[in-house]
């Protein structure tokens, strides 16, 4: 079996999981409890607060524990909104954004709040002209994407952000979800980033979301003091040191990891390109580690099902029942021929891909379109 | 810099004549116990020297832990080879390439007298590729850097930097203090100033539940700790004080409160001082800077022992302090919002020229023997140590 969903989610490392299991039989106390087990609990916790400051050039009092992006999303977002609505009600976002930030402003409208949805060009990207034009007086927020979970678009966060701090007042928000661990970021101009631990082999239901220490939000969860009255609930922090670990190893060799990708993801591109009625959605400046691509003619979840047949596992967005076709909003938004929205299959990438693996996938997926090809 | 050793100098020690075996014994279990988690680094004892053999530690970490071990004057890493002058050239001109353009004198000490070239014949052989091969010019009276070289049986050990040690002598030859300490700012400067000299201590903790919560003791721990780097093991006595403290109250007018309350401290002290072979007593008290602390108070209040009272940072104002508590760590712990024994019942008016007939007038009135007595029977003995927990805590992140 070949492994090829990454994005979706990853497997957990070992040592992550092995050390998870020694922590939790050795240190089992609450890290607000006063007794010694609570504060040896609370001294882990520092730790990795600290780690993870420490890894993104923040502050410790900046990282609140959650769990994970979709939880950050949701207190960084509706939190700045309840805040900030005396100042102003309008906000921005993208329109290929993941549901827990599109359907979050979804949410806001109903509660009165004007969304301006940004659109990209066929390569999944904003435009910045656009961005700075739409920028107002009343604008709180903005919120957009480090890297797009479909096709691996990359937005230009540090361009973003100095044209929003330039430009307005309004916060800046990243879903960092697929950008953390694998391609660098500057939190100079970002007051808020989210990303979850399962996306880089950490465990799942664990994450984290950073505010920058000047920025006042209101909780949107109500309980006790943990997290600074923003993340109440008792701390889930055996979970929260592994997320520290987590993101220590996913930053550790970084840019050669990633160049191991690129080496793998053109491999992949000069393959696919070479097939016929396969069209490629991503492109070579987007991430690496996903790759999706659409196909003229062929229903994607039989090529999907033939490729699991064989053993590569990889995903599709546009799961057709009998007579509803259902359409990736990520690919309508691009302004391509309308059938690569309904066709498309996503490949993401790991370090424990090798070509080899991928020479099979392309072998397997010409196989499939062979045998099926013409009865659609 | 690609180092192989680092050359332990020892300070005053070499001035106390006989003691000085023991001494340099001593220094040598204390520096094996600060290393003895590093299983890279292997630590050789000559006469006058400690050699550690680095085969690749962390040179950060070791500097760090050297310059809190009493007892080293300085030290410095370097890089040992064969006692053969073309090694030696070499070696001398590769670190001093990696040195920033500068001015240099050569050092060289030839302390094994086998060698067969002479000290300035050493200084010339190395002086000559120096200047031919970098920017460096040389200057013996104020140089910018200094190209050590140490002849010895062993090999020949080159370096350039000196790095000042804590000084005083080897935690342990000293004997033992016990160190009042309350979990203010200031008690945990005196301790480390204490521990610096190689003074080992002992602290006594004053409790006042409920008055006084256990965030309070938490305070304590938590700098006591600060200290397991230098003294692995620090024994608190922690004295049961509300009662005491109460009676007090009860007893004594409110403005000698304090006075008397600190003669009985100071009662108590002694006595655990006494029972745990401690030879005197310690504290953070700084002449003036509160009522209890005026000369007259200190008179007042150190009546009541005969044993020596040591007070490091008598004559330290408080900015000092402050600088001195950030550098060790301390600050950040001592400024956690938790009361003390010492703040909870600060009388509005504290006297701050107490008398002794006074205050003798006041512990009269009532039997405060017995309340030390019973302080004493229920002290509870803590044993600091660094835990297992900054072990766990590095290896699981």
């Amino acid at each position: 079996m070949i492994y090829l969903d990454n994005a979706a989610t990853t497997r957990t490392d070992d040592e992550i999981l092995d050390d998870y299991y020694k922590l939790c039989k050795k240190y089992y106390a609450n890290a607000s409890s006063n007794h010694y087990l609570g504060r040896e609990a609370a001294r882990f916790l520092n730790a990795s607060r600290k780690q993870i400051a420490s890894l993104l050039g923040v502050k410790n009092v900046e990282v609140y524990f959650t769990s994970g992006a979709t939880e950050s999303n949701n207190i960084a977002i509706i939190g700045t909104c309840h805040a900030h609505k005396k100042r102003g009600k309008h906000l921005i976002t993208t329109k290929i954004e993941h549901p827990s930030v599109l359907n979050v402003f979804k949410y806001l409208e109903k509660e009165g709040y004007e969304v301006t949805y940004l659109s990209v060009d066929s390569s999944g990207v904003i435009s910045l002209d656009e961005l700075k034009e739409i920028l107002r007086n009343d604008t709180i927020l903005v919120s957009i994407m480090g890297v797009n979970n479909e096709i691996g678009s990359i937005m230009p966060i540090s361009e973003c952000g100095r044209i929003i701090k330039e430009n307005s007042n309004a916060y800046f928000h990243v879903d960092a979800t697929q950008l953390i661990g694998k391609h660098k970021i500057n939190m100079t101009n970002i007051d808020f980033l989210s990303f979850s631990a399962h996306k880089i082999h950490g465990l799942k239901g664990s994450g984290a979301l950073i505010k920058k220490e000047n920025v006042r939000i209101e909780p949107i969860i109500f309980g006790g003091k943990q997290e600074e009255g923003l993340r109440p609930g008792t701390l889930n922090w055996q979970v929260d040191v592994m997320l520290a670990k987590t993101l220590r190893k996913a930053l550790e060799n970084m840019d050669e990891k990633r160049a191991y990708i690129e080496e793998l993801r053109d491999y992949l591109f000069d393959e696919l390109s070479k097939i016929d009625k396969v069209y490629l959605n991503s492109t070579k400046k987007g991430s690496p580690y996903i790759i999706n691509f659409s196909l003229e003619g062929y229903p994607s979840e039989v090529v999907v099902s033939g490729l699991e047949d064989d053993g590569f596992l990889v995903s599709t967005l546009s799961a057709c029942s009998t007579n509803k076709v259902k359409k990736s909003y990520v690919l309508e938004a691009l302004n391509l021929e309308p059938f690569r929205a309904s066709s498309s299959i996503r490949v993401s990438l790991n370090q424990d891909i090798t070509k080899k693996d991928l020479e099979g996938f392309i072998e397997s997926l010409k196989k499939i379109l062979n045998r099926i090809g013409g009865n659609f | 810099m690609n180092y192989s050793h680092v050359v332990i100098r020892y300070g005053e020690l070499g001035t106390k004549g006989k003691n000085k075996i023991d001494f340099i014994n001593m220094l040598n279990k204390n520096i094996k116990n600060t290393f003895k988690d590093i299983k890279e680094i292997e630590v050789i004892k000559r006469h006058d020297r400690i050699y550690l053999v680095l085969n690749g530690a962390d040179n950060n970490i070791i500097k760090e832990r050297l310059m809190h071990i009493a007892g080293i004057q300085n030290f410095s890493f370097a890089k040992m080879v064969n006692n053969n002058l073309e090694e030696i050239k070499n070696e001398s001109l590769r670190q001093a390439s990696l040195i920033e353009k500068g001015t240099f004198k050569v050092v060289v000490k030839r302390a094994d007298k086998t060698f067969p070239y002479h000290s300035d014949e050493v200084v010339r052989a190395i002086a000559g590729p120096i200047l031919r091969n970098t920017e460096h010019k040389v200057d013996v009276h104020n140089p910018s850097f200094y190209l050590r070289v140490e002849i010895r049986r062993d090999g020949s050990f080159i370096f350039s930097e000196v790095i000042q040690g804590a000084g005083g002598f080897p935690l342990g030859v000293l004997g033992k203090v016990l160190m009042l300490t309350s979990g203010g700012l200031d008690s945990p400067v005196a301790l480390y100033l204490m521990l610096r000299r190689g003074i080992k201590v002992e602290a006594i903790h004053f409790a006042s539940p409920p008055y006084t919560s256990q965030e309070a003791l938490i305070k304590v721990t938590d700098l006591l700790e600060r200290f397991s780097d230098i003294q692995e093991t620090i024994k608190l006595h922690v004295i049961p004080f509300t009662s005491l403290q109460e009676a007090i109250y009860r007893y004594c007018d409110e403005s000698y409160a304090i006075t008397i309350m600190r003669r009985m401290m100071y009662r108590i002290s002694e006595l655990i001082a006494k029972k745990h072979n401690c030879l005197a007593l310690a504290s953070g008290e700084s002449i003036g800077q509160v009522a209890s602390q005026t000369l007259e108070s200190l008179q007042v209040i150190n009546e009541v022992t005969s044993m020596p009272v040591i007070r490091p940072l008598a004559t330290m104002d408080k900015l000092e302090i402050i600088n001195t508590a950030k550098k060790i760590g301390t600050y950040d712990i001592s400024i956690r919002p938790f009361i003390d024994c010492c703040t909870i019942f600060t009388p509005v008016n504290p006297v701050t020229k107490p008398r002794l007939e006074k205050a003798r007038m006041f512990e009269e009135r009532f039997d405060y023997m017995s309340y030390i007595n019973e302080c004493i029977e229920n002290e509870e003995i803590i044993y600091i140590k660094k835990d297992s927990i900054d072990k766990d805590i590095e290896e699981f992140l």
